[in-house]
């Protein structure tokens, strides 16, 4: 299932400092002679160098999945510092865009792919599909998002449940356990992790708070009337209150209550829901450069602009989800209603695919059985 | 009253009048020929009496019963089509029983009938057989057989003839005036070819426009057409006029006379025909048949009496 | 069209042939090239490698998916719950078929464009439109919860399937020569027995054909069995998607797909036989029909039907409409007014994606045209291995999954000349792949049903075979292959699967993709949007289908 993402409005003014780094490396290029400087075969440990290496002015394909949007003419300012054109190509959601590119591991559409999740890393990092890269940028970015050498973070979300103030029965929910509160009976409906992302992040919040006992802990949503959907769209807009359904409660995101206000109709002062931050899972989103790439060092390019404050700042309200980049600025809506949760649960990308059909198998068994 | 009446029937569609207040009996036991143009309405007479089409004005009835607003499938009325109209997901055994199933009746007796009619129609043996394979002849057979399998009390028969070839027309019309007869069946005969209208009917009844010009035994009619279309229809060419009154010139009403009669002309041909001669001849432009017993030669010039008793005067 | 000349010996019954033998062999061995070239270059290389590659990793998948339980029970429900969409969708059609097929009444034309709609909506926005009409009237408590049952399912697949026998079964009917019908009557047979007798037997090459498609339709369903049957329910095509997208486990995935082909394969033999059974024969197919002698209560029941169909169809439909239309501040046209600005949310205005999904359209439409076309014509004058064979082959592409054919295209086009991955073709191709079977199910029956004698009568008068196919196969056959075109038109406009599998540049999302993003995100102005972008697919639809009815040069004011 989708995720949401968001674009908006560009601001010209910050490229100056990266844009500048970018042209002092590219230069007057007629020259075709792509000499490699860089190596391109291994991930280097330390950083790399931004060496001038000329690739022509090629134009590189950028995959990512349908919910990638960025704003018009932001490629090209980027094309117009570096010659450097992007072709886009987008292919479903991130589970798509990850199996399509390991399908196509020997003859990848793409140079750089843009969307692969902490919850697919893994996958991806196993089936040996990127080429490491560590840009320069990487020191803007909170270590804790930096969970693998050879991607590189782009954005990061919470998924959280989130609640409709005015129609919870009774006191606002703040912890898990508020959940299987029988005052909250047949007030939640959340998605089946096998077919819906968020759906799948939830559950792994609960692993993560509840370790051995989340199954207890899903029988007791069973017992509290959980109600299941296929996805978050017919959890969100068919059972939440906010489709004309009769639950209060459901899993979202934490950006959700900002899309609330932004896109009410009609307007209001602030967002009917909140979120319940002891549920948050982290959702991270990672660029990496495909193996194989015929041009390695535009695709870093590429990546490091992906980084700069210019690309991550357009990034919120485009895809509603949070710029790594700690020096990018947020929008106000951001700022006012979107609290991150400050201590998510995450787990780690290898203990999320190791263990990801086994735990999936169970909670249908528990809650579908 | 026995048999069929149709009083004053009306066929609109629209503006179009298909048929326009037509009367005609046909007596149990007789065939009805009905003759006339394309487009003059007598397969929409047939549709209407067979129920396939609502008349707009006017009564059909049977044996003085009126069945004017009767259902199609209760009517008890067979119609056989131009281009037989068979059921090509069926064999010619099912084709034919298909009426006899329809009133229930049992599969041996079923079967016993289709066996009496292959053989009526003289294709034994033809009963497994599909519909694809037939000829357009032995078509046509199966389709009157099917017709004619539910006895039922008119038969009404649209150009049957019509999609066959010459030699099989000829071969069939003279069979089906042979079986109508055996078997008695009152019948309506729809045709455009007047030879075999006078070879079926024990009346003719000519239409055209929509309205039935004349009805009457094929006798009747030649004698007598009344309406101009009629005469021509029935053979005679030659319209005369006469102190302001039309006159179909029957071939019987000229003579060649030895000396001065009312007309005169030159003999354009002579055709030999075993016990006298037909010949063409020119009056002022106009071409005249007359029969005499002895020879004339082609060009000459003879003078024709007219016997004004065997003029057809028309309307 | 091309010039098919017959190789089947039974048929030759035409005048004086022109050609050789040898060019006739020629001609009718050129006549299949194309369109077995089209489909083993875009479908049996793409899912073939595909399939090679899944199985080649893991070959007891195969033996897994055909004997563990759990599978077992997923390819019955999904057997079970197609036949039974079919069987409801020919109940809820049948009124309206017989009325297109027999009545002429004003609106004719209005009515079978409008039966289109349904079919062109994108599954989700069905999905979303019966949930809120099950929320709308209160089936969704107690006793008559309907969420997430089959009933959901079954009549969601029907509202979308009634089009196809609709169109393609009435416009056959309406062809079909009226006069054996009025024989049984004149042999005493009532009007329903005539129905079961005669006119039931004679439709069935049409109505086969139609069956077969709506089944493997439903057979294939996806957001619908995942939305509406929720999470407990799963059919071979979501599990493909878990299997390939979900675990990356294109071993099962593969496997899967070689059912559901099977399936495909078992359909098409069925179909055959039950062709072959019937001495159907041909059925004489004519211009026109005309229409049904009147009988005073007739007319109550054509309105009956009509307004029974219109609310059966146009329930979801108004839901749809009133949500496009309900705002804030009560009803208005803000949402409309919204889609013609970039909403900060998509990579183009919703009226470029209206635009792309237009011109996808027509180019699926030509290549369905050109394919279908010429496949319909080789596969009924072709020799029989090889017909059946091509027709098998346009068949399959209905019967497997968009993952399946979206992932094969992936891994085999991506050198030289057909490296077409990210171009802007393989979108149209792909779903012209999903709409050539329609084209081919709806023109086949009727060619082969064209009366020998109508084609004998033009031979005798004069007519050389060539202009005997044009003037009659052509007059004939062209109907239903407008027909097929329009159907090839409506599944572009609202394909999702395969077109959001291949992959494509942003600036080309289409409608359904367009409105899929729309319904990901929270805020009621999206939402508002999604259903106006819905409406108004609903409404291009309805008017490029009327459009090309009346296009196509009407003999005689019929269909």
């Amino acid at each position: 299932m989708k995720r949401h993402r968001k674009t908006s409005a560009v601001r010209a003014a910050a490229l100056v400092v990266v844009l500048s780094l970018m042209s002092a490396a590219c230069g007057g290029s007629d020259d075709t002679d792509a000499d490699a400087t860089l190596s391109d075969s291994d991930a280097p440990a330390e950083a790399p160098q931004v060496g001038f290496v000329d690739e022509g002015c090629p134009t590189i394909t950028l995959a990512t999945h349908d919910s990638f949007f960025v704003t018009e003419g932001l490629f090209a300012t980027f094309t117009e510092e570096t010659c450097i054109e992007v072709e886009q190509l987008a292919v479903g959601d991130a589970g798509q865009l990850v199996s399509s590119a390991i399908l196509t591991k020997d003859s990848p559409t793409a140079d750089v792919l843009f969307g692969i999740d902490n919850t697919f890393l893994q996958r991806g990092v196993d089936a040996d599909l990127f080429e490491g890269y560590e840009s320069p940028l990487l020191s803007t970015v909170d270590p804790a998002l930096q969970l693998d050498t050879r991607l590189t973070p782009i954005d990061y979300g919470d998924v959280c449940v989130n609640y409709w103030t005015d129609a919870l029965p009774g006191a606002v929910p703040t912890t898990l356990d508020d959940l299987i509160d029988p005052a909250n009976a047949g007030q939640f409906v959340t998605a089946n992790p096998e077919s819906s992302s968020p759906g799948f992040a939830f559950l792994l919040a609960t692993i993560a708070r509840y370790g051995d006992d989340w199954e207890d802990y899903w029988q007791s949503l069973v017992d509290n009337d959980v109600a299941v959907t296929a996805g978050w769209n017919d959890a969100y807009y068919g059972e939440f209150i906010a489709g004309g359904g009769n639950r209060s409660i459901v899993t979202s995101y934490a950006s959700s209550p900002p899309a609330e206000l932004l896109f009410a109709d009609p307007p209001i002062d602030a967002p009917p829901t909140g979120v319940l931050y002891d549920s948050c899972f982290r959702q991270i989103e990672f660029a990496g450069i495909l193996a194989g790439t015929e041009f390695p060092d535009s695709s870093r390019q590429l990546i490091d602009f992906m980084l700069s404050t210019t690309f991550q700042e357009d990034i919120p309200l485009n895809m509603f989800v949070y710029p790594a980049n700690s020096q990018a600025v947020l929008p106000d809506a951001f700022v006012e209603f979107g609290q991150l949760a400050e201590n998510p649960a995450s787990l780690s990308p290898a203990e999320i695919e190791a263990n990801r059909e086994a735990w999936t198998a169970r909670w249908v068994e528990i809650v579908l059985g | 009253m026995s048999g069929l009446q149709i009083e004053s029937l009306s066929v609109r569609y629209g503006e179009t009048v298909a048929v326009d207040a037509v009367t005609l009996q046909v007596a149990t036991g007789s065939v009805l020929a009905l003759v006339g143009p394309s487009g003059c309405g007598k397969s929409t007479l047939l549709r209407a009496v067979a129920g396939l089409v609502e008349p707009t004005n006017g009564t059909i009835a049977w044996q003085g019963e009126p069945i004017t607003h009767v259902l199609t499938h209760e009517r008890d009325i067979g119609l056989m089509f131009q281009d037989h109209a068979l059921f090509t997901h069926r064999s010619v055994a099912q084709n034919i029983g298909f009426g006899l199933k329809m009133a229930g009746v049992d599969k041996t007796q079923r079967r016993n009938r289709v066996d009496e009619l292959l053989a009526l129609i003289g294709l034994e043996g033809f009963g497994a057989r599909p519909i694809e394979g037939l000829s357009g002849g032995e078509a046509q057979r199966v389709a009157l057989a099917r017709a004619l399998a539910p006895e039922p009390k008119l038969l009404l028969l649209d150009e049957p003839l019509a999609s066959l070839d010459r030699a099989r027309r000829i071969e069939l019309n003279a069979e089906l005036a042979r079986l109508l007869r055996e078997l008695g069946q009152t019948a309506i005969y729809v045709t455009h070819d007047q030879d075999e209208a006078f070879a079926v009917g024990d009346e003719i009844g000519v239409m055209d426009r929509g309205q039935l010009l004349r009805i009457g035994t094929p006798a009747e009619v030649w004698r007598d057409p009344q309406a101009e279309i009629v005469a021509r229809f029935v053979g005679h060419d030659t319209i005369i006029e006469r102190k302001g009154q039309r006159f179909a010139v029957r071939s019987d009403a000229v003579t060649i006379a030895a000396d001065n009669g009312d007309y005169q002309g030159t003999v354009i041909s002579s055709a030999f025909q075993g016990d006298r001669y037909e010949l063409l001849i020119d009056v002022a432009g106009t071409d005249w048949r007359s029969f005499h017993d002895e020879a004339v030669p082609v060009g000459a010039m003879v003078h024709l009496r007219v016997d004004s008793e065997r003029l057809a005067p028309l309307s | 069209m091309d010039r098919p000349v017959g190789r089947d010996r039974s048929r030759l019954r035409h005048g004086a042939e022109e050609d050789t033998m040898a060019m006739k062999k020629l001609r009718s061995g050129l006549l299949p090239v194309a369109p077995a070239v089209f489909i083993a270059l875009f479908f049996a290389y793409p899912v073939g490698t595909l399939l090679a590659r899944g199985l080649g990793q893991d070959a007891d998948r195969l033996g897994a998916v055909l004997t563990e339980s759990r599978f077992l029970k997923i390819i019955w429900f999904t057997g079970w719950q197609a036949a039974a969409s079919t069987l409801l969708a020919l109940v809820l059609a049948l009124p309206l078929t017989w009325a297109i097929a027999n009545r002429r009444f004003r609106g004719r034309r209005l009515a079978r464009g409008l039966v289109t709609i349904p079919f062109v909506l994108p599954t989700v926005v069905v999905a979303s439109a019966f949930i809120a009409l099950m929320d709308g009237f209160g089936l969704d408590e107690g006793t008559l919860r309907l969420r997430h049952t089959v009933w959901a399912i079954l009549l969601a697949h029907a509202f979308f399937n009634v089009a196809v026998f609709v169109r393609s079964v009435g416009g056959f009917w309406a062809q079909l020569d009226r006069r054996p019908e009025e024989a049984a009557r004149t042999l005493g047979a009532s009007p329903w027995r005539t129905f079961i007798e005669v006119a039931f037997p004679r439709l069935r090459p049409a109505l086969v054909a139609a069956t077969s498609v709506v089944f493997l339709f439903s057979f294939t369903s996806f957001a619908i069995i995942l939305i509406l049957g929720g999470p407990r329910r799963s059919s071979i095509e979501t599990e493909i998607f878990r299997y390939a997208v979900t675990r990356t486990d294109i071993a099962t995935a593969a496997a899967l797909s070689i059912v559901q082909m099977v399936a495909v394969v078992a359909l098409v033999a069925c179909n055959g036989w039950l062709q072959r059974r019937t001495l159907s024969g041909r059925q004489g197919l004519v211009a026109d029909r005309g229409i049904a002698p009147k009988r005073g209560r007739q007319h109550v029941s054509l309105w009956a039907i009509l307004l029974g169909t219109s609310v059966t169809l146009g329930l979801p439909l108004a839901v749809l409409v009133e949500r496009s239309l309900s705002t804030g501040a009560g009803y208005s046209l803000l949402h409309y007014r919204g889609l013609g600005d970039k909403v900060r949310f998509l990579p183009v205005s919703a009226l470029e994606a209206v635009a792309n999904s237009l011109a996808f359209a027509v180019a699926a439409a030509g290549i369905a045209l050109i394919i279908g076309g010429l496949g319909s014509v080789a596969i009924v004058h072709g020799g029989k291995f090889a017909s059946r064979l091509l027709d098998l082959g346009m068949l399959l592409p209905l019967g497997t999954s968009a993952v399946t054919l979206g992932f094969g295209v992936l891994i085999t086009l991506d050198r030289g000349v057909l490296d077409l991955r990210g171009s802007w073709w393989i979108v149209p191709i792909t779903q012209s792949l999903i709409a050539i079977p329609f084209v081919v199910r709806g023109v086949v029956p009727v060619l082969r049903s064209i009366d020998p004698a109508m084609r004998q009568a033009a031979a005798t008068l004069g007519a050389s075979p060539r202009r005997i196919r044009r003037e009659i196969d052509l007059r004939i056959g062209g109907r239903a292959l407008a027909t097929g075109v329009g159907f090839a038109f409506a599944i572009s406009l609202g394909e999702f699967g395969a077109t959001s599998f291949v992959g494509r540049r942003p600036d080309q999302l289409t409608v359904p993709l367009a409105i899929e993003r729309l319904l990901g995100q929270p805020g009621d102005l999206l939402r508002g949007q999604a259903m106006a972008l819905s409406v108004i697919l609903m409404v291009v639809t309805a008017v490029v289908v009327m459009i090309g009815d009346r296009l196509y040069p009407n003999a005689g004011g019929m269909l």
